[in-house]
């Protein structure tokens, strides 16, 4: 089977999910949800068949190609979208999250999944990538649960009884979940981060290299580390944490980019 | 002698005001007696009365070409009706619209507050006291246990009693949608009254684990503070106080302005964004508005919370859709059983005919062919199954007939005729 087949699929299930949260953003309709539920998670299926497909064809390096990481993005995305709506109730999340799924898959679809630089990419490196994409989407949930935070926070100050208001838990519901996914992101970066130097040590002889992208890392993982310890020991409650882990993404953003467009031949580049 | 016929005869608060309403109420022992009358009438099967302060309905099956013949004259003989009266307030339905309410009625789609839940109780008691009686019979029965039964999974399915329409409650779910789970939140009850008190009653069953009482007189305060087991203050205090609660509700009957911004900002800064809901229950208002400017403070006054409670009869009101469409299925499945169990004495008269005819050429023919015992059983099954076959198609013919609208009497009709069977 051609791994494409199966990532087409993906991006198409991604998509009629999206359009049904965001039905059920209008309309409230429960069965919207499930809908949108249902074919996250079919299209989640097909979405793993399609990595593990293209990195048994292409081999591992593949998925430090533009396609294999949209596609790993996409599926660590959309695990921690499954993981966290539906342990607490948040399908309202589907709204905010699945259209950057059904983005980053249909982005997968149509750009090259053909290695430039040979790289000897083994089962580390795979760890490696994984965990550090599961962090960036950990980070991502918490950073657009903040937005939703913020105008359910709004809503309830200005008495405008939306669909936030009704579809969704508290406020300190949302938050200890925001809380709780930056948690999780830490520990996959971190992780991410050990495994990078343990690869690098195998590669290039050293742990630590100073490449634009672990310092980007380096920058990242300290301003997490830095809101963690707000939350827990500043009193950084509330509204605050939902600002300062919509910052903590967006750093994490500009880093992303700013790799890319500065280190062309970087591992980390993705470049096809 | 026509077809079986569920019916409805009823008003309800939608169709007859209060006075008439409890003109036609039947409470206890009366409630019983008309049972029973009712069901002596001949033109009456079975029968059951719904009889709550918001509507009486009688819902009974007859086989009487004008079905309602026989409870309004109960009515005009039992409560003196004029037909009149009966005329305009009552609502008569038959058959699909009569199931279909009585499933609304049971889920609490047709209550004056769609999604109280007492209804489904009432209901319950009226289905109970006719069984008791021996009024209800094979239908009623199952009619009674689907509307139950509908009603259960439209109150699970269906957030359709899940919104608060009370103004004490509304305070209790806007808590809740702040600080989620209510245990170990400390609330604070400013001045007394009525709502307050059952706010904060609420508050408590919800979990909230301290309650501060505050009054201007500290014996009043002491007095309220034993009720909810809480902590009394006296109105100086109230800054202090402030700094403590999660949930403030106030209802003095100060003139001015008794929580002014001066007096929450301290409080506010102390918590470090931890939120918390001030709720304003008195008229003229105890805080100022100015408050709500603050950060993480949600303050809320009795027109806010007024309109907590619309938003909440609006969602009701939508969730009742959903409901309809889950009744739907029901109402299809239950005429469908309706209709075959009419068809039912029919095709046991056909397989009794059959098996008469099969038994009686068997004891003629059977001795004269000189068969061992097990050929002789075995010529007793060849000739049950030749029959079953041959039945099955007609049956389930005129099974799937018995539910469609038009051609059913007639089918009946011709069924009867071409096997020969007894007129009704």
């Amino acid at each position: 089977m051609e791994p494409k087949v199966f990532i087409y699929t993906s991006a198409v299930l991604y998509a009629v999910s999206t359009l049904h949260y965001l039905l059920y953003l209008i309309f409230r309709k429960n069965k919207l949800a499930v809908v949108g539920l249902y074919s996250a998670r079919f299209g989640f299926l097909t979405n793993l068949i399609g990595a593990l497909l293209l990195l048994f064809k292409g081999g591992a390096q593949t998925l430090f190609t533009p396609k294999g990481a949209f596609l790993i993005f996409a599926l660590t995305l959309v695990s921690v979208f499954l993981y966290f709506s539906t342990k607490h109730r948040l399908s309202l999340t589907g709204a905010f999250l699945m259209p950057w799924a059904t983005l980053f898959s249909v982005l997968a679809s149509v750009s090259s999944g053909v290695p430039k630089v040979e790289l000897p990419v083994g089962f580390v490196g795979v760890i490696h990538i994984v965990s550090a994409f599961l962090g960036y989407s950990a980070f991502m949930f918490s950073a657009l649960l903040s937005v939703i935070y913020l105008i359910f926070e709004r809503h309830l100050k200005k008495k405008k009884f939306s669909v936030f208001f009704f579809k969704l838990p508290s406020l300190t519901k949302l938050e200890s979940v925001i809380y709780h996914s930056i948690t999780v992101g830490f520990v996959f970066i971190t992780f991410s981060m050990f495994v990078g130097a343990v690869w690098s040590e195998e590669l290039f002889g050293t742990y630590w290299s100073w490449h634009p992208k672990q310092v980007a890392t380096l920058i990242s993982w300290f301003t997490y580390a830095g809101i963690i310890h707000l939350y827990l020991y500043g009193n950084w409650k509330g509204k605050r944490i939902c600002y300062l882990s919509i910052l903590g993404f967006s750093i994490i953003l500009l880093n992303f980019l700013g790799v890319n467009l500065l280190s062309k031949k970087d591992v980390h580049s993705f470049k096809g | 002698m026509g077809e079986l016929k569920l019916c409805c005869l009823g008003l309800s608060h939608k169709t007859a005001p209060v006075s008439v309403r409890e003109k036609f109420a039947f409470k206890g022992e009366e409630l019983e007696r008309a049972l029973l009358k009712l069901n002596s009438m001949e033109g009456i099967d079975e029968c059951m009365v719904l009889s709550t302060c918001n509507r009486v309905e009688v819902y009974f099956t007859t086989r009487n070409s004008s079905p309602f013949k026989d409870p309004i004259s109960f009515l005009q003989e039992f409560k003196g009706a004029t037909l009149d009266e009966i005329n305009s307030f009552f609502y008569r339905k038959v058959d699909r619209d009569a199931v279909r309410h009585g499933f609304y009625v049971a889920s609490s789609l047709d209550s004056l507050v769609v999604g109280e839940p007492q209804i489904v109780g009432q209901f319950k008691d009226a289905f109970q006291t006719a069984k008791e009686l021996g009024t209800v019979g094979t239908v009623l029965c199952r009619f009674c246990e689907t509307a139950l039964k509908v009603s259960k999974r439209v109150r699970t399915e269906t957030g359709i009693s899940k919104n608060a329409v009370s103004i004490s409650f509304a305070a209790v779910e806007l808590a809740r949608k702040i600080f989620g789970d209510l245990r170990g939140t400390k609330v604070a009850i400013i001045g007394a009254g009525e709502m307050a008190e059952l706010a904060v009653k609420h508050l408590i069953t919800n979990g909230a684990s301290e309650v501060f009482v505050v009054n201007r007189t500290l014996e009043r305060a002491q007095a309220l503070a034993r009720e909810f087991g809480g902590k009394p203050f006296p109105l100086t205090e109230l800054a202090n106080v402030l700094k403590l609660a999660d949930i403030v509700i106030s209802s003095t009957g100060a003139p001015g302005y008794v929580i002014t911004k001066e007096v929450v900002e301290p409080a506010v800064n102390s918590r470090g964004g931890k939120p918390l809901f001030l709720i304003d229950i008195a008229v003229p208002r105890d805080i100022d508005p100015e408050v709500d400017s603050l950060d993480a403070v949600y303050l809320y006054d009795i027109d806010d919370l007024q309109q907590v409670v619309e938003a909440n009869i609006r969602e009701r009101l939508r969730e009742a859709e959903v409901a309809k469409e889950i009744i739907e299925g029901y109402v299809e499945r239950f005429l469908k059983w309706l209709r075959e169990l009419e068809v039912a004495p029919l095709i046991a008269e056909l397989k009794k005919k059959a098996e008469e005819i099969r038994k009686e050429v068997l004891e003629k023919r059977l001795p004269k062919l000189g068969l061992t015992p097990e050929q002789e059983a075995e010529v007793d099954n060849i000739t049950r199954i030749i029959i079953n076959k041959l039945l099955h198609q007609p049956i389930t013919s005129v099974k799937r007939k018995a539910v469609e609208e038009e051609s059913r009497s007639q089918v009946v009709q011709i069924f009867r005729e071409i096997f020969g069977l007894g007129k009704e």
